[in-house]
């Protein structure tokens, strides 16, 4: 006997996450059959985290059928090709963390492998060309040029992989066009009530300040930091994460876009956290993101509006925030997505990322009204473990860091730290070693460009490269080289890219 | 000068010896092999299409190695027996529209489900129904999919050709009656056979004792038992022939078929071992797993064992930190394994207990029956089409289907549906007749 379909979906907030997912259930449920209401209050503002992103937004656009073009002329979007960690290792030092593979694998071995040999070969790992230069992304955006990458594998274009920049409230408020284009309903109103049903202990409605009254089979809670439904309502427990990633602020600012528009991400290490600058097609996004035990908020205002492009724009923005995911994210008839379901700081651009993957696995597990408990545990399995590898590619910044002399970095540098990130460290300082869990969202790119571009040279390298001989592996990178140098300097300009392909129509 | 010392005979010493001294450095490391004579690997009476990738490292050409190697190409497996005969090809059914899985398509439309009624949406199933082959791998019609080609072997020949590899990547090979290993006071292998040792890699058949025994997967009721025949198989299959709880696995060779038959009354001895590296010596082959002859687990679990113990090569060889690693990925990968066959013996019989299934078995069980989907877990060694197959060809029904199915309409599946069946059967119908097309490949290679 089959439970009876989901007729109705309530998805309680808006912003990002609340749009992301009612564009998605739009697309794919058949909304003659399934009702599908969007409640969100103007009084409440949105956050509008995720301004860069990580290229899997690529896929997310494209199962909505949303043209990038349009999608990007909309939001003010650039392109992005990976971000520049400035600092991070000791100050003034500076490294790429670029989307795409660096270089080639041979004989079945990571390119890195071959790049750490060479490199200890020399009279000091310096005296050899960093391996972001072996990385298309990272070459073509120091040279400031872009291209869209080639589908043919032969072509070295084809190793090229980015992501976007754009303004998440224009972002959001596309996705609400074509959302309410394709049959979800808006609800302008402000949460006061969440009535549970007795028996099942399931959320049975939401009651509106108007005293409207919302029920649904199923419920989104994109309430962002206040989890109304989740946590205010249903109980799931808060995992603080804040012993890791102990930031708990940010300061966030917009002023005028510079003359040439970046096709990266900055991340500059501070005295008590990092500064982002994500550069638009209409403006730079700018912000702090600090632990207010070793900075004031007004301190950290003056750091950030001191090293910006220009003057604030607008009001300086504040935020407090703890780090940490909920145990659960789905429990009952309610699911929690974007900021009501965990938050890490945005370091690598992952917010938006983990509001798909959310999405994602809601679709592939879509529940009817019995609410299959194995489905359930299944999604709180995967989404706990996308937030942890998460997490430990976000400390891993911090721990590998020569920077000292500085109670915040300090600190950092020498916490204890997760288990299974201790391992991953252990093996790479060894022999480079690195293993990908499977379904992990960093791939051995981002970790290994982590590792190296913070001083982390293994000791040795894996022993099967040995045979081949060293001056033809000299020869065969410095033509890798050559050949990744001359086609990033010969790609278009990022911003003659923008002006042709999808310039900002606002 | 590393000294890695290989024992064991069959197969699984014979690729380990190649494979390392394939991947590690002549100038620095030799690969001694201290053969022995081992009771004969059925497990590896099969393999998939990771063998092409394999005998490519070896210079072993695909011609060559089915010549010399005595079986032959497949393109899956026939269950016969429980419910309707079917097909469970190496590849998936259908394609995915719309986004959707093609069961779920299949579930939305009101359409059987059951593999038997699915032959024509299969390009590999129907190549092997009508007698005919085709390579696999991307066909240039998208609607045609992927499948792949696997091969069934004679493991003594295959390990012959593997030798003669070996030897020629420097391996030295000495023969062994017997194994005397010292070790020094911190209990690493020191010396074998008055050899030198840095690295210890072992092959040789476990004990039933040294495994943790997969519960629900049968035992082996009768070893290889060879049938000679004339001519060449009319279909490129393997076939399960199921009558109680006992299967009877028939794997097409050249000139004679080998029958396996696998019984819940024999024997439990398939299991795997919970630390395969302990300080030096590391356990592959039958000394990890003891693997059924099921769809050529053996040889994929060796190769893809072999691949992660070069990939994790340490620098020095007592109490590596990478060992640690080798055995936390190991382990996963075979209890998902257990799983698979746990699942592989028990849906479709009577005995069928979702209490009596590991608790991950368990969880794809229902999932797949409530709504025709399955955790895809950490370090698992199948592919979707492996589920898929399994359930549908027991006639697992799904309960209810994906909501991405909604995305096409009645008429747009319907077409698509036509499209793929009318592609399937105009490139089945080009493809050559499988029997013909192995004797005139053996004459070939004969002349």
């Amino acid at each position: 006997m089959t439970a009876p379909h989901i007729k109705s979906v309530a998805i309680i907030g808006g912003g990002t996450a609340g749009w992301m997912v009612a564009a998605a259930l739009a697309r794919t449920l058949d909304t003659r059959d399934v009702s599908v209401t969007l409640v969100e209050s103007e009084q409440i503002g949105t956050v509008g985290v995720g301004e860069a992103t990580i290229p899997n937004i690529i896929q997310f656009n494209q199962m909505l059928g949303i043209d990038e073009p349009s999608f990007m002329k909309e939001t003010g979007a650039t392109f992005k090709l990976g971000i520049e960690f400035d600092g991070w290792e000791t100050e003034g030092k500076s490294y790429f963390h670029p989307f795409g593979k660096h270089g080639v694998d041979m004989e079945g071995v990571s390119f890195h492998q071959y790049w750490v040999r060479m490199a200890r070969a020399g009279k000091s790992t310096d005296s050899f060309p960093p391996i972001e230069d072996f990385s298309l992304s990272a070459v073509a955006a120091k040279h400031g040029t872009f291209s869209l990458p080639d589908n043919n594998p032969r072509s070295i274009l084809s190793q090229m992989g980015y992501a976007y920049q754009f303004d998440a409230s224009r972002y959001a408020a596309l996705l609400r066009k074509y959302a309410e284009a394709r049959g979800i309903t808006r609800v302008e109103g402000k949460v006061v009530e969440v009535t549970k049903a007795p028996l099942t202990g399931r959320i049975a409605s939401v009651t509106l300040e108007d005293k409207a009254v919302i029920a649904a089979d199923l419920y989104i809670d994109c309430t962002g930091f206040r989890a109304l439904l989740t946590e205010k309502t249903l109980g799931s427990a808060y995992e603080d994460w804040s012993q890791w990633l102990p930031c708990n602020s940010a300061v966030a600012a917009v002023c005028e876009k510079s003359a040439n528009t970046l096709n990266y991400t900055k991340a500059t290490a501070r005295a008590a956290g990092w500064q982002w600058k994500i550069p638009l097609q209409h403006r730079t996004g700018n912000g702090y993101v600090y632990c207010n035990d070793y900075i004031s908020d007004d301190e950290a205002a003056s750091v950030l509006t001191a090293n910006m492009d220009g003057p604030p724009m607008a009001d300086i923005k504040q935020l407090r925030f703890t780090t940490g995911r909920r145990k659960n994210l789905w429990v009952k008839n309610c699911v929690a997505l974007g900021l009501s379901g965990g938050f890490l700081e945005p370091l690598e651009s992952t917010s938006i990322y983990l509001i798909q993957a959310g999405i994602t696995k809601l679709l592939a597990l879509f529940p009817d009204t019995d609410f299959c408990e194995t489905a359930i545990a299944e999604y709180n399995r995967i989404m706990s473990l996308e937030f942890e590898q998460v997490r430990d590619f976000l400390i891993l910044h911090y721990v590998v860091t020569k920077r000292s002399g500085e109670p915040f970095w300090d600190y950092m540098r020498t916490m204890d730290i997760p288990d299974s990130l201790a391992r991953k460290i252990d093996l790479f300082k060894n022999r480079g070693h690195f293993f990908r869990y499977d379904g992990e969202l960093f791939t051995e790119t981002s970790w290994v460009a982590v590792f190296l571009g913070q001083g982390l040279i293994p000791q040795d390298y894996n022993p099967v490269i040995q045979s081949v001989p060293q001056p033809a592996l000299r020869d065969s990178l410095r033509s890798m080289h050559t050949s990744i140098q001359k086609a990033a300097g010969s790609l278009p300009k990022h911003h003659d890219f923008l002006a042709k392909y999808c310039p900002a129509e606002f | 000068m590393k000294q890695i010392i290989v024992i064991g005979g069959g197969v699984a010493a014979a690729m380990s010896a190649a494979w390392i001294a394939r991947m590690m450095p002549r100038a620095s490391h030799t690969v001694t092999w201290l053969k022995s004579d081992e009771p004969s690997d059925f497990s590896f009476y099969e393999a998939g299409s990771e063998l092409d990738e394999i005998n490519k490292l070896f210079k072993i050409s695909t011609g060559g190695f089915i010549h010399a190697g005595g079986g032959l190409p497949i393109l899956g497996h026939k269950y016969t027996g429980r419910g309707a005969d079917h097909i469970r090809p190496l590849g998936g059914y259908g394609t995915l529209m719309g986004g959707a899985a093609f069961h779920h398509i299949l579930l939305r439309s009101g359409r059987s489900t059951a593999l038997s009624n699915l032959t024509g949406y299969s390009a590999a199933a129907s190549l092997a129904a009508a007698g005919k082959f085709a390579p696999g791998g991307e066909h240039k019609d998208g609607l045609l999919s992927t499948f792949n080609v696997g091969y069934t072997l004679r493991p003594e020949r295959y390990a012959a050709q593997l030798e003669q590899a070996a030897k020629g990547l420097g391996v030295q090979v000495r023969a062994a009656d017997s194994f005397h290993i010292e070790r020094d006071k911190t209990g690493r292998v020191a010396v074998v056979n008055g050899v030198n040792c840095d690295l210890l890699v072992d092959t040789r058949r476990a004990d039933k004792g040294a495994l943790s025994l997969w519960d629900g997967v049968p035992g082996m009721a009768t070893d290889g038992e060879e049938t000679a025949r004339r001519s060449m198989p009319a279909q490129p299959l393997i076939t399960c022939a199921r009558q109680g709880g006992e299967t009877q696995v028939t794997l097409p060779l050249q000139g004679a078929d080998i029958t396996l038959t696998l019984s819940p009354n024999a024997e439990p001895v398939f299991g795997h071992a919970s630390e395969p590296w302990t300080q030096n010596t590391i356990k592959v082959g039958e000394a990890a797993a003891r693997i059924p002859a099921v769809s050529g687990f053996a040889m994929r679990m060796l190769t893809q064992d072999l691949a992660r113990l070069t990939s994790l090569m340490p620098a020095q060889f007592t109490d590596p930190i990478e060992a640690v690693e080798y055995n936390r990925i190991t382990a996963p990968t075979y209890n998902r394994l257990r799983d698979y066959l746990a699942l592989h013996f028990s849906v479709g019989t009577p005995q069928l207990s979702l209490q009596a299934l590991p608790e991950m078995a368990a969880a794809k069980y229902t999932l797949f029956s409530a709504r025709g989907r399955f955790p895809v877990l950490d370090n698992e060694a199948f592919l979707n089409f492996d589920f898929i197959n399994l359930f549908m060809g027991e006639a697992v029904i799904p309960r209810d289907y994906d909501i991405m199915a909604h995305a096409m309409s009645e008429d747009q599946i319907a077409a698509q549906l036509g499209r793929l069946e009318t592609a399937i059967a105009q490139f089945v119908g080009k493809a050559p007749d499988y029997a013909d097309l192995m004797t005139r490949m053996m004459q070939r290679n004969a002349a």
